[in-house]
């Protein structure tokens, strides 16, 4: 097996999905499994009898060679629909089914999709879309720009039930200029928008709605959606799997595989042991599940940096972590570069601030580092005004001890190790941090969302796009440690409403350099996501899972 | 008879509303909320129109009032998770979980019973301290790491059965195909409830054997062979069907975690999802209907006696 690290990111919405990150994609199963006469496809098996299969535990099953099927784990039944998904297993499966006005390519940049080109108005605040004409959805209805204004209105509209309104915040209305033409117009000049449009927001078909509401559609969110992606849904077993067929009229380059299916697999050891099997190609794995996988035989581990950032998020509307010296300190206390080997077995990238190394054009690499030096940070801290007591805990002047407790979600002990690491260091320099673990959604809605809490151990996954303003910015709602700082404000107000790529540059460096002072979280590291593939498959872009899924026309694997 | 079933199905009904209050009493005390309200970039305004739609804004004793009024219709709701009718949704895994569970089961008393009476035929002998032995090692590992195990052993080093799932995802209907998905869940499902069985079976089949009447029996000279199945099997039954009927929630439990190993997309499984994700009207739903099979099961129970006792009346 080879490891590689690549680039680009995919990234996801929100300290989200905790369960996350398998979303896990297996190629071809098809040549499974079947005793005695198997012919796959659409093939059917020979009834063996009960007795024969019990007894038959011999010869391996060989299909015949005649469909190439990919495979791919998923944790749970995906809602397919991307307006109204909340989780990235049905992100992921969205992202085959149903394309976007643009796409991502290997460098994270926007390129046309459904889209053939734009312009921008001179104040940044329209963006017109041409459409690729021809285009048909699977039902055999033309593709046209009713499908895009609807699409966008069901999007906006905080009734509906979608879940990409905070991303398109920005939207104030799609008009529909010709049946190939859109115009958006947005509040405000808005930058991410183009990298938002190739993130989550594929189009729906307005016709396939007609007059009821996208949560009422259950039929197509379930089993018959209805997209213009490179595969089309054809069958839809509860509990079990998603099977998708090429599509023999999509409008890109011709789908290499013959079938894609998605497979509910909740447990990623038997996710990873199905991999080994044969009957899953593309799984989603953690640091943890490492050793179950190198050295196996035909399994491939590949390692693509994603917009992600995992972080130690300090509460600082109270006094403890008010002040930048203290979070500077913390950060020196810290030794990140050990998290990263021992914890996550090397497959992470060391932190310089909140933008990640995948967003090439913004990460400035020219912006110091801190190092991991617990004498600068007791040095910080006794300035401060902070003084050891007799059991070793640091007190401040009146007298109260540096002591809090850090929230981490139970379950992944990637995160739970991490959380760890982070309490010994801090006790090595006096600060004293209990542990408190808690499910992922008990610690979002209870203890982040209200701002209950004085440490927590998340992240954010973010869309190809430096854009923090909603994380990082005075009094916005994703700011959940309520970092203030007036020079990051007016950066990262700028910075959003700026388009020209060299000048964004130049502020989101600004904003590192501002974050170097004034830490508004501990970032302990960029993680890469890992995927365990199966050595025949081909065409997998080093792209996270979920962009590398817009271009699953390219997958492929070799016959057995 | 059927005074006495009606009886039974008064107390069933009651036995399920209690079940079902009780249930949506403790979900909603525990701490955090459904997984789909977890998004960190949830605004302020996007949670409330949330829950709103999926009405969690009303007090939690209106919602049960209005859950209780539905399903007195037959209307069970829909999943937050699925965002589709939980009817619809759980029925579709009914039968997965009927035939995973009702195959591990149907295994485990095939072995269970004809083994517990030859062990308690000739306690301590050879037979008795291997399968009492085999049953204790059963009954201790856990069943995801025996799932995990078998996974390993036949699908990945023999590579003789499949991993996962109930059917090969995309091919026709074939039963050799089911078949072969079934083996391993089945055989890992029914390895603790087997042993479990046997420790009954053997136990109750002692205490069968040193009852008075079977001095008298074989006093009369029936073989050896006839008083242990016509005369002590039967007796011995009766106790081990009542810890079958108790044995049938621990059943579906027990489901729930080879469910999830082996990615058979049963209700056990459903309902763990449902229960993590705080999926209120799934797990509901769930549990109507797992209380509904389980009082259900037991009424069986309690009817098998009769034929298996003459002595035994229903009042």
């Amino acid at each position: 097996m080879q490891r590689g690290t690549a680039g680009p990111p995919d990234a996801e919405a929100g300290i989200g999905a905790a369960r996350t990150h398998r979303a896990g994609l297996s190629p071809g199963s098809d040549a499974s499994i079947g005793l005695g006469a198997r012919i796959r496809g659409r093939g059917r098996r020979a009834l063996g009898g009960l007795a024969g299969i019990l007894v038959c535990a011999c010869a391996a099953p060989e299909g015949a060679p005649t469909a190439v099927t990919i495979s791919i784990p998923l944790i749970n039944d995906p809602i397919l629909n991307p307006v109204l998904a909340p989780d990235i297993g049905s992100v992921l499966i969205n992202k085959v089914v149903f394309p976007g006005l643009v796409r991502p390519d290997e460098q994270l940049r926007p390129t046309p999709d459904l889209a053939t080109g734009w312009t921008t108005s001179p104040d940044g605040r329209e963006y017109t879309f041409t459409l690729r004409p021809g285009v048909k959805w699977h039902d055999g209805h033309p593709f046209t720009a009713h499908d895009v204004a609807f699409t966008f209105d069901q999007i906006i509209d905080v009734s509906s039930g979608s879940r990409l309104r905070s991303d398109f915040a920005a939207v104030a209305g799609v008009d529909v200029i010709d049946s190939l033409t859109v115009r958006f117009r947005l509040h405000a000049p808005f930058a991410p928008f183009l990298a938002l449009l190739g993130y989550n927001a594929g189009i729906l078909p307005a016709h396939a709605f007609a007059g009821r509401r996208l949560t009422e559609a259950t039929e197509f969110s379930r089993t018959r959606p209805i997209g213009t992606g490179p595969f089309r849904v054809i069958e839809s077993i509860p509990g079990s799997a998603i099977v998708l067929e090429r599509n023999p009229d999509y409008y890109g380059a011709p789908p290499k595989a013959d079938r894609l299916v998605f497979r509910i697999v909740p447990d990623v050891n038997a996710q990873v042991a199905q991999l080994r099997a044969g009957e899953l190609d593309i799984v989603p794995i953690e640091p943890a599940n490492l050793p179950g996988v190198e050295g196996a035989p035909d399994v491939t581990v590949v390692e693509n940096a994603v917009p992600q950032h995992f972080y130690v998020g300090f509460n600082q509307s109270l006094p403890l972590f008010a002040r930048p010296v203290v979070r500077r300190a913390l950060e020196y206390a810290v030794n990140r570069r050990a998290i990263i080997d021992g914890v996550l077995k090397g497959t992470a990238d060391p932190p310089r601030g909140t933008i990640p190394v995948v967003l090439r054009d913004y990460h400035d690499a020219s912006v110091p580092a801190r190092p991991f030096a617990p004498d600068s940070a007791r040095a910080l801290l006794a300035q401060a005004g902070w003084r050891a007591g007799e059991d070793g805990v640091l007190h401040d002047r009146g007298g109260r001890p540096f002591r809090f407790t850090l929230l981490v979600d139970k379950g992944n002990p990637t995160r739970e190790q991490a959380a760890l690491a982070v309490q010994q260091d801090l006790r090595r320099i006096g600060v004293d941090a209990s542990l408190q673990t808690m499910e992922f959604a008990t610690l979002v809605r209870d203890r982040v969302l209200p701002g209950n809490f004085e440490a927590v151990l998340i992240w954010w996954t973010t869309p190809p796009d430096p854009d923090q303003y909603a994380y990082y910015a005075t009094g916005q709602d994703n700011n959940h440690v309520r970092y203030s700082n007036r020079v990051a404000d007016s950066l990262l107000a700028a910075g959003r409403a700026t388009a020209d790529t060299a000048r964004r540059r130049e502020l989101y460096s600004a904003f590192q350099r501002t974050e170097h002072e004034d830490p508004p979280v501990l970032v302990l590291y960029y993680p890469r996501e890992i995927l365990a593939v199966s050595s025949r498959v081909r065409g997998l872009p080093r792209l996270g899972l979920r962009d590398a899924l817009r271009h699953s026309e390219a997958l492929t694997r070799d016959p057995r | 008879m059927t005074r006495f079933l009606l009886r039974r199905l008064g107390h069933a009904v009651t036995v399920i509303l209690v079940v079902c209050t009780v249930t949506f009493g403790i979900m909603h005390l525990a701490p955090g909320g459904p997984a789909v309200l977890a998004d960190p970039k949830l605004s302020a305004e996007e949670q409330r129109a949330i829950e709103q739609r999926l009405g969690l804004d009303r007090p939690v004793v209106v919602q049960y009032g209005r859950w209780l009024a539905a399903a007195a219709r037959g209307d069970l709701g829909e999943s937050f998770l699925y965002q589709a009718p939980n009817l619809r949704t759980v029925l579709a895994r009914v039968p997965n979980t009927a035939l995973l569970a009702g195959t591990a089961l149907l295994l485990s008393v095939l072995l269970a019973v004809p083994l517990g009476v030859w062990c308690a035929a000739r306690p301590r002998g050879l037979l008795d301290r291997g399968v009492g032995g085999l049953a204790f090692v059963a009954m201790a590992v856990p069943t995801f790491w025996l799932a995990i195990g078998a996974i390993f052993v036949f699908a990945v080093v023999l590579d003789v059965l499949p991993a996962g799932g109930a059917a090969t995802a995309g091919a026709d209907f074939a039963i050799a195909d089911r078949a072969r998905h079934l083996v391993l869940p089945a055989l890992v499902l029914a390895a603790v409830t087997t042993a479990e069985l046997l420790r009954y079976m053997r136990s109750s089949a002692r205490t069968a054997f040193a009852q008075p009447f079977v001095r008298v029996v074989r006093a009369k000279g029936v073989p050896s062979g006839a008083v242990q199945w016509r005369h002590v099997f039967r007796t011995a039954l009766i106790p081990v069907v009542t810890a079958l009927g108790i044995q049938l929630p621990r059943l579906l439990s027990g489901a729930a975690i080879t469910e999830s190993v082996f990615a058979w997309p049963g209700m056990g499984r459903l309902g763990v999802q449902a229960a993590l994700g705080r999926d209120y009207p799934l797990v509901m739903a769930i549990t109507l209907f797992v209380s509904a099979a389980v009082v259900l099961v037991n009424i069986l129970v309690d009817l098998f006696y009769v034929w298996a006792d003459p002595r035994i009346r229903l009042e």
